[in-house]
Parts: structure tokens; sequence; C-alpha cells
């Protein structure tokens, strides 16, 4: 299988299937057939609903679960080797740091198991904290952290060994929206740095901040993959979005030419439209006819798409 | 590496976060500061000592010959005695009447008449009149002792002084070995003295204490609170939090569960180390007690309780629930201690009151005693051993037990050419504690092998033995004896008082036994061993590293003969035929001697840690045999003078060895079997099978077994006795009194060897599968 150099995940058809029951008799496909890749030095988005198979797909690309079929490869190397792991950070979902450390005693223990010799540690930790905002708190033992502390925490240890890649479960969870600002902040430097992040995230705004890229999964499939502009910008079937000012009648009557249409008052005189006209040709008519009527259009353009609407549109559609 | 010293950093952090461990070592700590004022205190002795009273029965009769001898210490001393005290001396000297014999283990106890004695004495030592100048004007004293005492002296220093007057004048039953006595001591206040044992002995009830401290505290406290502490570092480990987290670094699934194991140990290391550190150095400051090895016990605990955490780490790695990982070590730990319990009972109890331990050949007879000291007859018959000699003893399993624990001399049997008459020793409880006299039991074919009682022997003996003659001979610890039979009056009156169920006198020893020596010998040890060869009547007698013989001469009177000490004051097993004596000692050495000059002919080894039991010569000398504690053979041609490297197939379990008047082996398999060996490097001919119980087949198929598989965790105990003794074995049996003949240094008795190298691997073995389990389980787990 070639690699590129410019990937830093590429995996080809790699499923997963559980087996259930005492004998395992019964099956359970977590992951089917996703074939996916991510370019280096990008902050990527990781898409699903619940039990889409997300963490899943994680936990195979670090080598904590075994992928069933299939072949994915993280940084050049196999998933899972220890030399993958050697250049990933980590931060799991509900990640769990032994209660009887202090945030100085983890970053030293994690950063140990990731072959930091202990001045390597030490330069960096107190570096780490200040800019996860736990200065000030770095003797007191985690069992005392509140969740949005213990994340902050967990994305020091795994920005500690300065990894190429950074994986990141759920990184906000738990944490306030300040808290979330300053995290998507260092994400953002993280990614100028040249550092690539794999992220996956319920919250879709979020990603749509700070992802570059992004994948779907639903049922243990990939639905789609793609930049988040590609994704969210407005198709040629988008509805029309014009903003007018003069007569509201004349307005009402030429919009309701077109089934659909949706005409709202914005201000004094001011109205907006929105109308589908798929052709251009049909475009161009309903300016003219405006025009002509004597109507101001200062703002004209198709309707684009959140993130929110693909993935609803997209996952809706799979669920239908 | 920097990942293993990481976790094994994070183990020890986490167990320096434990309040338990806390609790634990301030609790350890507690134990130690409690025990720091305790120190022994050395005095001169004030009181007479049950060790230093060597011959009870002796010093009552010189005692109450006293008057006999106006002016002497014993004239004296009885006066000193109220009538009452005298009536009660006089009452252990000469019972009401011949009494029945105790009949061994069952029977009443006697009176234990050395402890009065000692009572007695000691109340007299402090007496300002014990002392008369005029009676000890015959003894050799000193100049101090010599002068009578000031009347104000304080009543320890006069007891002190009395207790070396009464050992001067007394020298012949009374040895004070140490003039100084220890107490027990906590801080200034005095706990405990003073101490029976000699100062010399300290270090052995120092040592006993160690072991029971170790064992409570370490062994048992220690290693629960630990498992309790630790049961929770693997399920937590593995929890999806953490061990995503953890197998997310470059870190091998394997090296995390092995060093988090390792890294578990690190609380019983703390706790073993303060506390067998703590003890150390109490000895080294406390009691001047120099003893380094003890600081082993940390690594041998840890050890012990590596077995027990790896049961836990493995059900902690599946379960991943530290609750369910407790409940199955504690599961696991009962499980061992049962089958351990349950083995340690069959083998060393049970099983031993029913294997063989004893065999006699003769005409067409086999006669056997198994180890409850019950005799039996193979019955061709039934092919079955049937009981003979029954002494009206049920098999209550109890009485089967003590049976083994009393030992006395050796039940063994000797028997007429024909077979029709046997002949065997039974061991008393003696009255005066110390060796005792042993009965002389008989049974006659005639009357379907019922047993007689002929006599008590003069004094202790070590055997009976019959020559080519039919002279039954017992070699004592002072005389050799003949026995000479009783007479028929005697029978008539014990037959007819046996009839109206009335208890029936026994013949006295002087009308029964004929001393065979002019003059008494050096009174041997109680835990000699002594053998007769068959050929010529010769006795050959090891005492403590001194080998001598007694030559037979025509007149039938014995005669001191060849003397030889070695280098090592130890027991040994010994045998006597032909031109030989072969000589088995404690340490492993055998020796082929030759039996007139006791040079040595020819020298081997037995297998490292396996002691001799008993040894054999067949009559002309030409097949000799060696049977060990461990169960094995050693045999030797006489005629070459050569040992044998031939091993029967009951190598291993051979319990009772025996060569018949055709110089037949026979041999007890360990169980209920004989097997008969014309030669040497032969097959087994003629088998006498006794049938099997159902104990035996439990044994073999379900406790065994079991006991094989599981580890065994509670022998560890043993290492650290080994350890802090420097003992390799010990009885298990053994007379109470631990003086008796056949007493505690006695081979022949049944003891265990420390195998410490079975120990060690097994458990080893034990705690490498449960990890490779566990790395397995996790190599392939999805977490």
């Amino acid at each position: 299988m070639s690699i590129s150099a410019e990937l830093v995940i590429e995996t080809a058809n790699v499923s997963k299937t559980y087996r259930r029951g005492f004998w395992g008799r019964n099956s359970f496909t977590a992951l089917n057939d996703v074939s996916m890749q991510v370019p280096r030095g990008e902050i990527y988005g990781l898409l699903g609903p619940n039990g889409a198979g997300k963490t899943t797909l994680i936990k195979i690309l670090l080598g904590i679960i075994r992928k069933s079929t299939g072949n994915a490869t993280v940084l050049g190397h196999a998933a899972g080797s220890m030399e993958a792991r050697r250049r990933i950070g980590y931060l799991p979902e509900n990640h769990r740091i032994p209660r009887h450390l202090t945030a100085l005693t983890a970053l030293e223990y994690y950063g140990c198991l990731s072959g930091m010799s202990m001045s390597a540690i030490r330069a960096e930790r107190m570096r780490l904290l200040e800019v996860v905002g736990l200065r000030g708190r770095e003797k007191e033992r985690v069992s005392g952290y509140s969740k949005g502390m213990l994340q902050r925490l967990g994305l020091a240890q795994a920005m500690l060994h300065r990894p190429d890649l950074i994986v990141l479960d759920e990184p906000t969870d738990g944490v306030d929206p300040v808290g979330r600002r300053e995290i998507r902040d260092v994400l953002k430097q993280l990614a100028d740095q040249g550092h690539s992040i794999f992220l996956n995230s319920h919250l879709l705004q979020e990603i749509e901040l700070i992802c570059s890229s992004v994948a779907i999964l639903n049922h243990g499939k990939l639905l789609k993959t793609g930049s988040v502009r590609e994704l969210t910008t407005a198709l040629a079937d988008a509805p029309v979005q014009m903003q007018v000012t003069g007569d509201e009648s004349v307005v009402r009557r030429i919009a309701d030419q077109h089934p659909g249409s949706k005409v709202r008052v914005v201000g004094s005189g001011a109205y907006e439209m929105e109308i589908r006209i798929p052709k251009q040709a049909d475009l161009d008519t309903v300016v003219d006819a405006l025009r002509q009527a004597g109507i101001s259009i200062w703002r004209l353009a198709r309707k684009e798409q959140t993130l929110e609407e693909v993935f609803i549109g997209i996952v809706g559609g799979t669920e239908a | 590496m920097k990942a293993i010293f990481a976790i094994l950093k994070d183990s020890f952090r986490e167990a320096a976060a434990s309040r338990v461990l806390l609790i634990a070592l301030a609790a350890i700590v507690v134990v130690l500061l409690a025990l720091a004022p305790l120190s022994f205190t050395s005095a001169p002795s004030t009181q007479l000592r049950p060790f230093e009273l060597v011959d009870t029965q002796l010093f009552l009769q010189t005692l109450t010959d006293g008057p006999k001898s106006p002016g002497t210490p014993a004239a004296h001393l009885w006066s000193l005695l109220k009538d009452d005290q005298r009536k009660q001396i006089d009452s252990y000297l000469n019972p009401p009447a011949v009494q029945q014999p105790t009949g061994g283990p069952g029977g009443p106890r006697p009176v234990r008449v050395e402890a009065r004695v000692l009572d007695l004495v000691n109340k007299l030592l402090p007496l300002p009149e014990f002392y008369h100048p005029e009676s000890w004007a015959l003894v050799e004293l000193d100049e101090t002792l010599r002068a009578a005492d000031a009347a104000d002296i304080d009543a320890d220093l006069r007891a002190s002084r009395n207790l070396k007057r009464l050992a001067a004048a007394f020298s012949q039953s009374l040895v004070v070995e140490d003039e100084m006595s220890l107490s027990l001591s906590y801080g200034t206040m005095v706990l405990f003295g003073p101490l029976q044992g000699a100062p010399s002995q300290s270090s052995v009830l120092i040592d006993q204490t160690i072991i029971v401290i170790l064992s409570i505290f370490l062994g048992f406290f220690g290693i629960f609170s630990s498992l309790l502490v630790t049961a929770s570092i693997i399920p937590r480990t593995f929890e999806p939090g953490e061990i995503s987290l953890l197998l997310s670094k470059p870190v091998r699934r394997t090296v995390l569960f092995i060093t988090k194991f390792i890294g578990g140990c690190a609380f019983t290391t703390l706790c073993a180390g303060v506390l067998v550190t703590g003890i150390w150095l109490l000895l080294w400051t406390r009691f001047g007690l120099w003893r380094p090895e003890l600081l082993l016990c940390i690594p041998l605990y840890v050890f012990l309780f590596a077995v027990y955490f790896s049961v836990s780490a493995l059900a902690g790695a599946v379960w991943r629930n530290p609750t369910v990982s407790l409940i199955i070590v504690v599961v696991f730990w009962v499980v061992v201690t049962t089958t351990g319990g349950i083995y340690a009972f069959m083998t060393n109890g049970y099983l031993q009151t029913q294997q063989l331990v004893e065999v006699t050949a003769a005409g067409s007879e086999v006669f056997v005693v198994d180890g409850a000291k019950k005799f039996r007859r193979w019955d061709p018959q039934t092919s079955d051993w049937v009981r003979i000699c029954d002494d009206g003893r049920g098999n209550n399993l109890m009485q089967l037990l003590q049976s083994l624990r009393f030992t006395g001399v050796r039940p063994r049997i000797v028997a007429s050419a024909t077979g029709d008459r046997i002949l065997a020793l039974q061991s008393e409880m003696s009255r005066f504690g110390g060796a005792s006299a042993a009965t002389l039991i008989s049974a006659d074919k005639e009357n379907g092998y019922l047993r007689e009682v002929e006599s008590i022997t003069p004094e202790p003996v070590f055997a009976v033995f019959m020559n080519k003659n039919g002279d039954v001979i017992l070699p004592g610890i002072r005389s050799v004896y003949q026995f000479k039979g009783v007479s028929d009056q005697v029978r008539k009156t014990q037959a007819f008082l046996k009839q109206l169920s009335i208890p029936w006198p026994m013949a006295r020893p002087s009308q029964a036994f004929q001393t065979l020596t002019e003059t008494p010998m050096k009174p041997q040890r109680a835990d000699a061993a002594v053998a007769f060869n068959i050929s010529n009547d010769q006795l050959v007698y090891w005492d403590n590293g001194t080998l001598s013989t007694l030559n037979r001469r025509e007149d039938g009177v014995y005669v001191a003969g060849a003397t030889r000490d070695f280098d090592k004051k130890q027991a040994a097993a010994i045998a006597a035929g032909g031109e030989f004596v072969l000589c088995a000692m404690a340490d492993g050495v055998v020796q082929l001697l030759d039996a007139k000059t006791l040079d040595t002919l020819e020298q081997t080894s037995l297998t490292k840690g396996d002691v001799p039991k008993s040894a054999e010569f067949s009559l002309d000398g030409s097949w000799g045999a060696l049977m060990t504690h461990g169960g094995n053979l050693l045999s030797l041609n006489g005629k070459t003078r050569k040992f044998l490297d031939w091993t029967p197939r009951e190598n291993g379990s051979v319990s009772a060895i025996r060569f018949d008047e055709q110089g037949k082996l026979l041999l007890a398999n360990g169980r209920r079997s004989i097997f008969v060996y014309a030669s040497p490097e032969s097959d087994s001919g003629k088998a006498f099978q006794g049938l099997t119980e159902w104990p035996h087949q439990a044994y073999d198929y379900v406790v065994r077994p079991l006991y094989l598989l599981l580890p065994k965790p509670s022998e560890v105990d043993n290492i650290v006795r080994y350890l802090v003794t420097g003992e390799k074995s010990v009885e298990i049996s053994g007379d109470p009194e631990g003086r008796s003949a056949g007493g505690s240094d006695d081979l022949s008795q049944h003891r265990i060897a420390f195998d410490l190298s079975v120990s060690l691997w097994s458990n080893l073995a034990f705690i490498s599968v449960m990890l490779g389990l566990g790395c397995l389980f996790i190599a392939r787990r999805d977490f």
C-alpha cells in the first residue's frame, strides 16, 4: 500500500465486527468498509450521531481496538504500531487520570510513557499548563479537579510530547463557553504550527468554526468527506436570497409567480425575498422584472447551508 | 525503560497516597515501638531448671537414702523436708503396686513427678538452713561456697549459691550447665523470669517468637491488607477512561500489565520492609543478635504476596472490577489453604498412620507394623493384612494421630525362625520424665497371636533383637539385657487373675531379664542408634558422633570393642551385618565400615536434602540397604563393597525395609503393600498387597493432583523458618518431653524435609502461569 507523505491518516476498507453472546454467535458491525484520507496540517473533524462508530475508528487508529478487516496507517506507519503511537497525542472521551496524581505528576507520568526525558517534561509542562489555563492549580490532586479542568489537563498531556498528530475525542466536553473558545484558539495555534488534528465532536458549530475538513459517519459507514467550505457552499439549485426596497405589493406579486417563495419585512420599505429559481435565465428575468417595477436590489446571493443542515441532510437521508 | 520506571514510580506514588498504607505503617511502627523495651536480663540462676535434673529417679533415691548416711547433704536435705513431702517422694519411688503398662498413647497419663520434684527443690533453695557446712564437708566446693552465708544475705544470692552447692552434692543426677538465667524484661520491669531454658537457648525462643510475629503480621494481616489495597490497581488501570489513555502511549500491553503487577507489590514491599527491618534492628540493638539473613524475609513475603496478587491481577484484567477481584482472591486463598491443610493432614497424619513402617518375615509368615503402631499379619485367605496383638485400643482418628505424636521406641518386631512367636517393644510414658523403660510384649501363633505382656525392661532400651539361637537381646542405655522369659508360676497367676478381670501383675524386670554387661556402660543419649549383627551377636552403638561396638564373649557377656569418633556430632542410622557396619549420618554422608576396626571401606552421599531414616543388612552382610526420609533406597553389595546404582520401582515412597533369613529384601511401598526382592537389580517377585482404602483413593485422585496443581504459598512460611532457624527439616512427631528413647533427634522418627526449591518453583510457576494468562488476555482484548 502506498502511503502519501501528505496524509496523516489513511484507511482502506476498514471494518470492525464485534462478536456478542456467550459463544460469540451474534455479531455487530461497528465499522463497515471505511476508507478515508486525512491530509497533513489540517484540523479534520469526524462527525456522526451516537453509535456511528467514530470512537471505534479512533481506537483502531491508535491500536486500542483491533480492526477486523482492511488497512489503516497513521503517519506512514501501521495503525496502532509503536512508531505511530510515539507521534500521536490522544485525548480520549471521558478519560480518567489517576486520582492520586497532581497536574505536574500526571504530566510527568504521561510524558515518561511517551518516551520524554524528565528534563524535557520539566521544560514543557509549565508552559502547557499556562496554555490550558491550569497554572496555579498544578500542585493540587486531580481528584479535586472539575470536569473542565480535567479536560484541559487531558489536552495538555496530549500535546506534551509535541506530537505530529493530535487525536481529540470530544475535547470540549464539560468545558464552559469561555474555556471552549480558549481550547479552539489553542487548536488553531497548533494547526498553524503544522500539527495535524483529528477531532471528534458532537458540537457541529464548533467543528464548523475550526475544522477545515470533515468526514461524516453513520451506522459504521462513511457517508461523506470533504472540506467544510465544499459542504456548506451554495448549490446551483439553492434558493436565491434577495434584499430589496420598494413597493411591497409589487415585491409580493413578483415573488408569488414562483411557488415556494417567501417575503419577509426586514425594515421600513425593505424586504427579504427567498425564491427557488434553479435556472440562471429565470433569475435574470426576475431581476429584470423587479428593476422595471422600480424595485431596488441591494443584495442578491444564492443561500449557503450550515454544517448542521448538511449533516442532518446527509444523516437524515440515510435514516429515511 | 522510561515507561517501566514511570509505571513503577506511579505505583509507589499510589501506595504512598493510600491511607491504608499509612495506617498499616503506623500500626507496624506502634508494634515495633511497643516491642522495643523488651530485652533479656541476665542474673545468677536461683532455681533448678527441668533440663538440669537429668536423672530424677536417681536424685530421689539418693535423697531418700540420705538418713542412711548421716552428715551428708542428702541426709541434711532429707531432714529439712516435712513428713508429707517425704511420703510423697516415697510414693514416687515405690508406687502402691506393680502397675499395668500404661499402654502408650491412649492409656492413663502418669504423674509428672519431675515437675513436682523441681518445685520441691526450688522451695528449699532460698532457705537459710539449706546449707549446712558440716554436711557438705566431703563435697568439693570453692571457698566462696564453702563459707557459711551471712544472715542478712539477699535471698536470691543465697538461692543461687545453694543451687551450686546442690549441683556439687548431687553431681550424678543434677547438672547445672549454666549458672546464669535469663528473664524477659520490659524496660526495667521483669515480665517473665527466670526463664526455664538456659541462656544459650534464648536464641531458640527468639527465633520462634520471630517466626510467629512474621507469620501473623506479615503472612496473614500484611498480605491481606495488601490485597485489599492492591485489588483495585489492575481493574482500575483497565477501566475504559484510563486504559485508552495508557494504550495510546508507546507502551506494550504486556509490559503495562506486568509492570503494574510489579508495582502493586510496592505496598507489601513497604510494609514488609518496615516490619522486618524494625525487628532486625531490635534484635541487633536490644538483644545483641546480628541476623542479617532476616532481611531476606522481605523479598520472601513479597513473593508470597505475589502468589495471591497474580490471581487478583488476572481477575482484575478479565472482570475489571476490584470487588470481583478481591472475592476471587479470597476464594483462591480458601481453596489453597484447605487443599494444603487436607494434603498435610493426610500426608503427615492419616496416611502416616496407615502406611507400613516395619516389616518382618519369618517362615511363611509376614508381619508388619503400621504408622499407628498396630501390628498386622498377612492373611493369605483374605489377601489382606489382619490385626494381631490387639491392645484393645480402637481406631479413633484422634488416637491414631496421637500415636504418631507419641513416638517412643521403634516398634520393631522380631520373630522366631518359623514365625510362630513374635516379640516387640511397646513404649511407656515415663513417670519421671525423660527416657523410660518399655514393655516387652509377645504373641504366639497357637493363641492366634493374642497380645501377651511379658515384662517392663529394667531401663530404657533402644530395640529388641533376636539372634540365630533365638536369644532375645535388648540393648539399653547403660547395659545390654537378655530376656529370659517369665516363670510358669507368674504365668499361671497372670492367667488366673485375667480370668477374674483383675489387673494382673507383670513379671518384675529382675526376674525376666539378665544383664549381659559386667559393669554399666557410660549412659547413651536417648537419641542414640543401635544395630545388631545377627551373624555374631555384635552390637553397634552410635551416640552423637561416636561409633562403638560391643562384642559378645563365649560366656554371653558383652565387652567393649572398637570405638571411633567422627568429626560431626549428629544423629545417624546404622546397621550391622557380616563383616560390615553401615553408618548413614544426618548430613547425608553414608559410610561402609569394617565391623572390627570401624575403618571406612567405602563412602557415598545421599541426594542433597535427603535424610537417612533406617538401615538394614542381610544376615551374611552381602546386601545392605538404607532407607531415607524421602522414601528413597540406597543399597550396597557387601561382596564388592560398593554402593549400587540400583533402585527399586518403589523408590521415592519406601516406608520400611527388612531382610529375611534367605537374604531377600522386603520393602514397603509407603502404603499397605510389601514387595520382595530376591537380589539387587532384580524385579520384585512376590508381593503382599493389602486392599486399598477409600481415603487412599481420595488422596491419589483428588487431593494430591489438586495440591500439585495449585501453588503452595503456605510453604513459604517453612522457608522463613529455614531462614530464621537454619533448620533443614523438622520432626513432626516426638515425645512430648522430647527426651525419651527415640526422642527428638532420632532419625527413625518421621520428619519433613524442607524442600525449598519445590516450594519456590511451584509458586513461581503459578505466578508465571497467572501472569502469562493475564498477558494473553490483555494482548487480545479490545478496550
